[in-house]
Formats: C-alpha cells, sequence, structure tokens
C-alpha cells in the first residue's frame, strides 16, 4: 500500500467519522433557528458563527456531508455497473453492438457534462432522484470507453484464447475470466468519478435543483450565503472547503491505487 | 498514408460529425418529452385551465406523433429558429447571439491565464522528478480537481473585489476596456478548472520528451538549459496538450456554466441558467444544442489541426 494510498483511506475516514457522529460533534440541530442571532461570527456556541436564520453553520456542515458523500458514492454505483458491461460487451463482441453502443457514446460526450446533467434535472424536476438518473444517463461514457479499450488488448492474451478454445459460453468468459482482469482501471477511475459526482452534486444544490432546503448540503448552503459574500464570508466558502478536502482525500485513493497496480 | 488532411479524411468525419449533430438534436428533442405529463402543463403551472392547457399543446403540436414532431423541430432548426423565450418574448437564436461572443471571450481570457499558469508549474515538475517541487505540483491536480468551480470564483471574488477592491465584483461593463477587466476574474477561475487537467498532462508529456534522442542531441550540441526546454521539448508537447484538453473539453466547458453565474456575466451559461429558473424551456433546449455544437466543432478542429500538424498522425481507422 502506498503512502498516498493510506494518507486518502485516512482522510476519508476522518471526515466519513466526523459526518457521521454529526450528533456528537454539533451542539445544535442543523434546522434549529435563532432569529434573535443571524449572521453571527464564531463564538464559543457558534464555532463557525450562524447563518442567516440563525442556523449553526458547523452542525449544517456536519449533516451536508451526510447528503453530499452518500448521494456521490450511491451515484457512482449505477453508471459503473452499466457503463462496464457496455464496455464489455462492446470490447467483447466487436461488430454491430460495438458500433452502436459507440455511436451512442459520441452523442453523449458530445455535451458538456454539467450542460447535460442540469438540462436533465431540470426537465426532470428537482430532487434526489432526478440527480440519480441525470448522473447515470451521463455518466456511464466513460466506463465503457476505459472497459472496451481494456478488453480490446485482453482478448487476444493467452488466456482468453483458451477460455474459448475451450468451448466456454460468452458470459462466462466475459464474467469469470475477463471482467476482473479488466476492471481495475475503472475502479481506479471511480475514485475520480465520485469527486466528479460529488462536485456535481453541490453545483445543482447551488443552482437549486440538487437538495432541496431547508434540509443541509454543501451546495444549497453556498447559494444561500453567496449574498452575504461581503459581511460573512464563512457561509458561502466554508461548505467549498469540506468538498475540497473530501475531493482531495478521494484523489488521493485514486492515485495511490493506480500506483499499486501499476496503472 | 500519413500525415496528410485527405479528401477521404474529411468526409469521413465531416459524416461522422452530421451523424453526431443528428443524434444531439434527438437528444435535446427528446428532454422536452423527459418531462413528467404535459409540458404546456408544466410551463402553464397548476392554476391554468384546461382549455389553456390544450390551446399550448395545440400551439406547440405537441398533439401530433413524436416523429413528425421531431421533423418539425429540425426543420425549425435548419430555418435557424431555436425558438422563442416565453420570458423574454424575443428570439431565442438572437438572445444566444448576444450572449455567445461573452462566454467565447470569457474561455480565451482563461485559456490565455491556463496556459501561462501550467507551463512553468509543468516545467518546474518535469525538470525535476521525484523532487519536492514536483510532489508540490503533482498536489495540484489532486487539490484542484475537487474544487467547485463556483467556489474558486467566490474566493477570489472575496480577495480581488470585496478585501482588495482592485477589479469589479460582476457584470460585463459597456466599453471593451471594462470587458476585459470584468473578464480577468472569471478568466482566472476557467484557469483554475483547466491548470490541473493541463499541468497533469503536460509533465507526464515533457518527462517522455525529455527522454527523447532530439532533447540528448540538442544538449549534446552545446544549447543552453532553457533553449533546449523552451525550444525543442515544449514544443513537441503542445500536441499531445491540446488533445487532452480536447478530450476534457466537455467537462472543462461544463464548468464554466456556473462560473457566468457566479460573476454576473451576460454569457450561454447565465442564459441557461436563467432558462431553468424562469422555466423557459426554448432557451434550456436551444443552449443545450449550442453547448454541444461548441464541443463537436473544438473536437472537429482540433482533430483536423492534429492531423494537419503532425507528420506522425497516421489518418482513417
Amino acid at each position: 500500500m502506498t503512502r498516498t494510498l493510506a494518507a486518502g483511506l485516512a482522510l476519508l475516514a476522518v471526515i466519513a467519522g466526523m459526518v457521521a457522529c454529526a450528533p456528537l460533534l454539533a451542539a445544535h440541530n442543523p434546522g434549529q433557528q435563532d432569529l434573535l442571532h443571524v449572521l453571527a461570527g464564531p463564538s464559543a456556541a457558534h464555532p463557525l458563527g450562524t447563518d442567516d436564520l440563525g442556523r449553526d453553520i458547523w452542525a449544517r456542515l456536519l449533516y451536508a456531508g451526510r447528503a453530499d458523500l452518500a448521494i456521490g458514492f450511491a451515484a457512482v454505483a449505477a453508471p459503473f455497473v452499466i457503463g462496464s458491461a457496455l464496455g464489455l460487451l462492446a470490447g467483447y463482441f466487436g461488430g454491430w453492438p460495438d458500433a452502436a453502443i459507440m455511436r451512442v457514446l459520441d452523442i453523449v460526450v458530445a455535451f458538456p457534462f454539467y450542460v447535460l446533467v442540469i438540462a436533465v434535472v431540470f426537465a426532470l424536476g428537482a430532487g434526489v432522484g432526478s440527480i440519480f438518473i441525470a448522473i447515470t444517463a451521463v455518466g456511464w461514457v466513460s466506463y465503457t470507453r476505459i472497459v472496451r479499450g481494456e478488453v480490446l488488448v485482453a482478448k487476444r492474451l493467452g488466456y482468453v484464447q483458451a477460455a474459448r478454445a475451450a468451448g466456454l459460453p460468452a458470459w462466462r468468459i466475459l464474467l469469470r475470466h475477463l471482467a476482473p482482469n479488466v476492471l481495475s482501471q475503472a475502479v481506479v477511475y471511480a475514485m475520480s468519478d465520485i469527486v466528479l459526482t460529488i462536485l456535481a452534486v453541490v453545483t445543482l444544490g447551488y443552482l437549486g435543483l440538487g437538495v432541496q432546503p431547508p434540509a443541509p448540503e454543501w451546495g444549497a448552503m453556498m447559494q444561500a450565503g453567496e449574498p452575504y459574500l461581503s459581511i460573512h464570508p464563512a457561509l458561502a466558502t466554508a461548505p467549498g472547503v469540506a468538498v475540497v478536502v473530501t475531493g482531495l482525500a478521494l484523489s488521493m485513493i485514486g492515485d495511490g491505487l493506480a500506483a499499486g497496480l501499476g496503472i | 498514408m500519413a500525415g496528410r488532411l485527405t479528401a477521404r479524411y474529411v468526409a469521413g468525419r465531416l459524416a461522422q460529425l452530421a451523424f453526431v449533430v443528428l443524434g444531439v438534436t434527438v437528444a435535446t428533442f427528446g428532454l422536452l418529452h423527459l418531462v413528467p405529463g404535459n409540458p404546456a402543463r408544466t410551463l402553464l403551472g397548476v392554476h391554468a385551465t384546461a382549455g389553456e392547457v390544450a390551446y399550448l399543446s395545440r400551439e406547440w403540436g405537441l398533439t401530433r406523433p413524436l416523429p413528425v414532431q421531431y421533423a418539425g423541430y429540425v426543420g425549425r432548426l435548419l430555418h435557424g429558429n431555436l425558438g422563442t423565450s416565453v420570458y423574454y418574448q424575443a428570439p431565442v437564436a438572437g438572445l444566444i447571439g448576444h450572449a455567445l461572443p461573452v462566454t467565447l471571450a470569457m474561455l480565451a481570457v482563461g485559456a490565455v491565464f491556463g496556459t501561462a499558469f501550467s507551463v512553468p508549474l509543468a516545467l518546474l515538475a518535469a525538470t525535476r522528478p521525484g523532487r519536492p517541487a514536483d510532489h508540490l505540483v503533482r498536489a495540484v491536480p489532486m487539490a484542484g480537481l475537487g474544487m467547485p468551480p463556483f467556489w474558486i470564483g467566490f474566493i477570489l471574488l472575496l480577495v480581488f473585489a470585496l478585501t482588495l477592491r482592485v477589479l469589479p465584483a460582476g457584470g460585463y461593463g459597456s466599453t471593451p476596456a471594462a470587458h476585459l477587466e470584468s473578464l480577468i476574474l472569471p478568466g482566472l477561475t476557467v484557469a483554475a478548472v483547466t491548470t490541473p487537467v493541463l499541468v497533469r498532462s503536460l509533465r507526464l508529456a515533457l518527462l517522455e520528451v525529455l527522454g527523447g534522442d532530439f532533447v540528448t542531441a540538442a544538449t549534446a550540441r552545446g544549447l543552453t538549459r532553457a533553449r533546449v526546454l523552451l525550444r525543442h521539448a515544449l514544443r513537441n508537447t503542445m500536441v499531445p496538450a491540446v488533445s487532452v484538453l480536447a478530450v476534457n473539453l466537455g467537462y472543462l466547458l461544463g464548468g464554466t456554466v456556473v462560473i457566468e453565474n457566479v460573476f454576473g456575466l451576460p454569457g450561454i451559461g447565465r442564459l441557461l441558467l436563467t432558462g431553468i429558473l424562469n422555466r423557459d424551456f426554448d432557451i434550456v433546449q436551444s443552449v443545450t444544442l449550442v453547448y454541444a455544437l461548441l464541443v463537436v466543432l473544438i473536437n472537429l478542429g482540433a482533430d483536423l489541426a492534429y492531423a494537419a500538424l503532425d507528420p506522425r498522425v497516421v489518418l482513417g481507422r
């Protein structure tokens, strides 16, 4: 295990631990308003101050992490599975399945990632369900590209040729022989994809299309804090720091995994 | 057939482009039909009468079969009709025409800043592999990729516009000088989004090139280190760097949508977001289409330039 991987895992464990233990680490309820103490600076009672409704920023930051981390990790699962499966099929069978999958892929990658995600969430209506659908519809392409490329190389190798010569059915070769060998690249990519997905969730939250207020979410907190940037900058900037630290942890895990697997 | 822009290659590339553009129009057309329920009802809101909904449905041709509607949509696009904004009461094509130059100007300023940041950083890292400077530069992509573009915008606003008060906090001004001044912070934000990607690819390309025979030969001829790096090594890393930029264009361009919103720049990203805010469907549909066309055209340009410039590129698949 490389030092980068270990450091990344440790950092992620700290973040996940803090988010999971939010009720212990925050003295206040994230939804509890205190209209007599709005936009207050840091104090013993409120380590990061309060927002425009007098809610404790530190508590909201921790509880928001639950939403962002959970959605970020969960939303990557469907694109990973669907994209990798399509990549396996396209790479192994070639011919018309390959052509069909790759032409659809050409169309999806023509759209800027955020633009298509924003447009799909807009069309489906704001909310967590729409985020999952939008990210799945747009996110599968990277996995398909990566896995297809790996399969194209691997299917010329001895172990696949041997399995074919032995007369094994295609599904068995795909699942038992190829998949375990070609998925490591996709797993490494998934780490940076979680970063991109969390960024997408945060961006949608900032645009008011994501997790709906008053539920705490980093992007929505930044949107709410934007008007107070000049008088109370912590409101808009603190959630960004949380996003950056989370992204750093995941990037370190991805880089460490890549180095460990010799990619 | 190496390194020549043959008519056959260009024709094949254009055919592929035509297919993708057609697919893109199917997708933007399909967006309208993703809306749960009747789009006319969604637009008019819950208080609209059945008669109003029926009228708008007829007006939009929503009662006709889908293929007929799609043909009508493509026909309108071919006439340059991108729809009408319900909110602005104006043709969407005109709105995009006004907004697009702002977005392109912001991207151009961003590209200049991005190059100015990435090239020295990559040179610094690649000439000292494994040393502290290299580790520091390699941390840039790791930290940078996780930064929300609008958050970077907040920080820059906070420092340069609100604290130091040296640059405008938003808007686009009315004179060319004011335009340029108001593009500095958005451009820096665009650069902050592109630099991580660019530094990573430039560093790897430089490392590969620096081990090449022609670099050793140039050094052996007694050329100065600076000349070897800038004239020989860096030049040869430009092609891979540009192609990495082109591959990541979709991601990078998407990140700029929100930046315009933070700085109040009247570009197509902001137009898209106001369209979303006002449930102005024709704007959302057409701006999405324009973004895709932008990506497709820039990629075409990059491919053709790549094929024309690098004699090693073998054309055709």
